[in-house]
């Protein structure tokens, strides 16, 4: 296929958690607002004079000082988001919003306002205390957090407006980047799709990480430009997967998979477009924030969540991507020490493999890609399962 | 008595050379003389003086009478269950546990010690008894559909307004307490989780669960199960995990983590609303208040006792201390509160004696305590005696721990509204999650607990696996150095002692106490010792 016109400028605009398109927006005097989590609705962060901005930590090789602070055996995402913190990495940000979605989690976060890391006059820290279970009454708690720990530190810290009709417009916005992004990844499901999975990994991540005003236009250009990209002559990868789990947000992680020879198709974990791109729809009687705090709630697929409903739902979440996408198998991934994820993986695959039987592999990696040996051999087994699996007719 | 003190002294003098204490106090021996090495297996009971052995007999005589009473209430169902339940041959283990606990112990310490441990003798026997008797695996029983299976982090008080019904702690018997007994059984059941997948970089004992529910070693009985948020991640995991397997409705009972939080309160409160409700309509039977406050009674008496043991153990002259405390405490709270009125009996009775030990001015193991050691963080259950090893080798103290500053609010009773606001301050702040979750205030809280209870020293146990306590590795180590207190990291693994053994987590202290501090053993025998094949 022809190069995408954006993919380097993409890619490079995920070498730095502060790139070229942060920097315009401060220069404009926008507020960066960083966040970690699904958790903290990215919408909340894009009212009125502010920027929403995804933690990531690319291109980090070595977490040493935060290996002091929360020791080398926590989750290696969280120490990562420290260590960069630590080294100046994200001193553009005003404000971090945090979520107690795990313990390393707020661990990490916590260490934002105890060792003051972000070099910022301005910055402060709020946890948010994220409900676990789907019904009505983790709905008004969810409501309560948001306002206590979200709405009300911007207006009264940083003075953003956060009525009813800024949220509003705010969700609009939202609405036309999700449209986008969800248009693109679309694309995934055709037999022989004009993009693969590494460049809607890139694609996503740069629409979670820059201003959204600023990645706007080159995202819908992308779009445009992907209606009439030739794909190649045949399908060049030998199978199709799903790829489930928590922070992957290192889009040579998906690169990795189908060099293996398996597209990434749709993407189910916390970087990823599932959940994320959904559009908030205001429901007649309701404000605007009701209407984000129901469709976060809703979607939200966190393996944190208890309750028998949503339990079953990321699992048929899942099954539904595979069915719609095409996939002929799951790839669950977790990060090393996550427990959340590391019980999830195990329970889902057994669910998937004895009771839906689609066929799946779990694998446990670490933040930065380093070794790999072992994984791409893990990978190509497993696509090489799903292969003699179609030659044999499913069976 | 004094007379008998009179008559047995010169006894004592004549005997004194077969006491471990005594020999360790003239350097011709210790408390660890009398082991076959590696096994735990003593060559001969510990010779404490007449009295204090006859009181450390008579509390054996009465524990196995707890226990033939166990078997003679439900024979045939308690044979079934040994060999049903792998868990179930350990408890034979428990006569060797109560040795282990209060070695060293003497005088009111002792007598203390043995009454809080029969308490629970007698709480545990009734209890595995009942559970068998209406285990449904071997035919159920007349109270099986009556049984209301709860995640053990859960504290049973507010089910207890559900008469006839009989709330029962899913994991105590298979998993936590009998890991205290037998370091040796929770491994098994890790292996079984293992071997289904699960990363063995979690916790140790929410693994433990989630191999006891993958094994099928679970009691059966009931109608759903509450599984719980508390208290940490991995607990929460197993839970999905143990709700799948054992197949009952199951309702969550998710309380906020940020219990400190004006916030929290109404959540949490609805939470439980919600799952009396769901009760209700699984077992058709309303909730009782009157029932209800008949238990908070209960509770309120023993956190009113509670409060007043915490001012003598402010002092040098408290006669409960260690593992006495610790392990009755978890106990008490987290099984029981309120629902066993015997506890009450026997606080009333320990506090009588505390009182009177205040008032003597009598200081615990012979007043050679060096150090007094607040205990953070969450214990090895694998080596439930490691406070007394710390006393015996070196003087240390441990005044209270982290787990028993478990919710001590008073209950209201005789409005439920205000009741319930209580009940949901109480259980938020249940075992672990009082400070191991809602951030860094509630876990730098040490410091304080500490100083209100005249510590020099603080012991971080270190959970290798524990998310929450290795998140503030560092925080916390700083912060001992500004604030001058003693700190070390004992670094365990929670129910497997095959990571870290006892040894290891001992040389810890020993690390410390003679490098950094440079003192030397009270009892040089228990320094280095093998106990790996240890109950």
């Amino acid at each position: 296929m022809k190069d995408l016109k954006h993919l380097i400028y993409f890619e490079n605009l995920l070498q730095d958690a502060q790139n070229e398109l942060v920097d315009q927006a401060k220069a404009a005097g926008q507020y960066a607002l960083g966040y970690n989590c699904y958790y903290i609705p990215e919408v909340l962060l894009n009212l009125p004079g502010c920027f929403s901005s995804r933690l990531r930590a690319p291109r980090c090789t070595s977490t040493d000082i935060a290996g002091y602070y929360m020791t080398n055996r926590s989750c290696p995402y969280a120490r990562s988001i420290l260590e960069r913190a630590i080294e100046g990495g994200y001193n553009y940000l005003d404000a971090l919003f945090g979520a107690e979605s795990c313990a390393t989690m707020d661990r990490m976060e916590s260490h934002f306002f105890l060792i003051n890391p972000v070099k910022n006059d301005r910055f402060f820290v709020t946890q948010v205390d994220p409900p676990m279970k789907g019904d009505s009454i983790n709905l008004e708690y969810y409501k309560v957090q948001l306002r206590v720990k979200v709405l009300e530190p911007l207006k009264e810290r940083l003075g953003v407006d956060v009525s009813d009709e800024a949220i509003r417009t705010a969700v609009e916005k939202h609405n036309r980047l999700c449209r986008v992004i969800t248009e693109i990844g679309s694309l995934r499901k055709l037999p022989n799709p004009p993009i693969t999975g590494y460049e809607f990994h890139v694609i996503q991540l740069v629409s979670q990480v820059c201003p959204h005003d600023l990645i706007l236009p080159y995202l819908e250009e992308t779009l445009e430009e992907l209606k009439t990209r030739e794909p190649e002559e045949k399908f060049p990868f030998r199978a199709r997967v799903v790829l489930v789990g928590s922070e992957v947000d290192d889009p040579d992680f998906t690169k990795l998979i189908e060099t293996c020879g398996a597209m990434v198709v749709a993407d189910r974990y916390c970087f990823g477009s599932f959940p994320s791109r959904e559009q908030i729809e205001i429901q007649e009687g309701e404000t605007a924030f009701e209407a984000v705090c129901r469709t976060y709630l809703k979607w939200n697929q966190c393996a944190r969540f208890m309750d028998g409903g949503k339990i079953d739902q990321r699992h048929d979440e899942v099954e539904r991507l595979v069915k719609e996408f095409g996939a002929d198998g799951i790839i669950y991934e977790n990060m090393k020490f996550c427990e959340f994820w590391s019980y999830e993986k195990v329970l889902a695959s057994n669910i998937f493999i004895n009771e839906r039987h689609i066929p799946t592999c779990t694998i446990e990696k670490e933040y930065a890609l380093g070794a790999v040996g072992q994984l791409r051999t893990r990978f190509q087994a497993f696509i090489e399962s799903l292969e003699i699996k179609q030659i044999q007719g499913g069976k | 008595m004094k007379l008998l003190d009179k008559i047995i002294a010169p006894v004592d003098k004549a005997l004194e050379r077969f006491d471990p204490v005594k020999k360790s106090e003239k350097g011709t021996g210790g408390l660890r003389d009398r082991y076959y090495d590696k096994t735990g297996v003593a060559k001969w009971r510990e010779w404490r003086g007449v009295k204090d052995t006859m009181v450390d007999y008579a509390a054996w005589l009465n524990n196995i009478l707890a226990m033939g009473q166990m078997v003679a209430s439900a024979p045939i169902p308690i044979l079934k269950g040994f060999w049903e339940y792998r868990w179930m041959g350990s408890y034979l283990g428990t006569f060797m546990f109560i040795d282990r606990l209060f070695e060293g112990f003497r005088g009111p310490e002792l007598k203390i010690a043995h009454m809080n441990m029969h308490a629970i003798v007698q709480s545990l026997t009734k209890r595995i008894a009942f559970a068998l008797k209406n285990d449904a695996r071997f035919g159920g029983g007349p109270d099986t559909l009556n049984i209301i299976p709860y995640d053990e982090t859960i504290s049973p008080l507010w089910l207890m307004g559900f008469k006839g019904l009989y709330p029962f702690p899913m994991q105590t018997l298979p998993e936590f307490i009998i890991c205290d007994i037998d370091q040796h059984i929770e491994p098994y059941y890790i292996d079984v989780a293992e071997s289904f997948g699960l990363p063995a970089d979690v916790c140790s004992r929410c693994a433990a669960e989630t191999g006891v529910a993958i094994d099928d070693a679970f009691v059966k009985a009931g109608r759903v199960m509450l599984s719980t948020n508390m208290p940490c991640n991995a607990s929460e995991s197993t839970s999905m995990f143990q709700r799948r397997r054992i197949g009952l409705p199951d309702f969550a009972v998710t309380l906020a983590m940020q219990h400190n939080k004006p916030e929290a309160l109404p959540y949490s409160r609805a939470t439980l609303e919600a799952g009396i409700k769901f009760v209700e309509e699984h077992y058709g039977v309303k909730y009782d208040w009157n029932e209800f406050f008949k238990y908070a009674r209960l509770i309120n008496e023993q956190n009113t006792i509670e409060l007043e043991k915490w001012e003598y153990f402010k002092t040098p002259y408290s006669a409960l201390c260690g593992i006495a405390e610790t392990l009755y405490r978890l106990y008490e709270w987290q099984s029981v509160n309120g629902a066993e009125p015997h506890f009450n009996r026997n606080d009333r009775k320990v506090i009588k004696i505390m009182r009177k030990c205040y008032e003597e001015k009598h200081q615990p193991f012979g007043g050679k305590t060096r150090h007094r050691a607040f205990l953070w963080g969450p214990s090895s259950v694998y080596y439930c005696d490691f406070p007394t090893w710390i006393q015996n080798c070196w003087g240390i103290n441990i005044v209270l721990n982290m787990d028993s500053t478990m919710g001590y609010n008073m209950i209201n009773t005789d409005d439920p509204d205000k009741a319930m606001d209580d009940l949901t301050k109480l259980e938020e702040k249940a075992t672990m999650r009082h400070h191991a979750v809602g951030g860094w205030d509630n876990y730098n809280a040490v410091w304080d607990w500490a100083k209100r209870f005249n510590c020099d020293m603080v012991l971080m146990n270190d959970n290798i696996a524990c998310n929450g306590t290795l998140g503030f590795h560092a925080l916390m180590e700083e912060q001992a150095r500004d604030l001058g207190f003693h700190f070390i990291f004992v670094e365990h693994d929670l129910q497997d002692s095959r990571t870290i053994s006892r040894q290891e987590m001992r040389n810890c202290v020993n690390k410390y106490m003679s490098v950094v501090l440079n003192e030397t053993p009270l009892d040089p025998t228990l320094v280095e010792f093998d106990d790996a094949d240890a109950y």
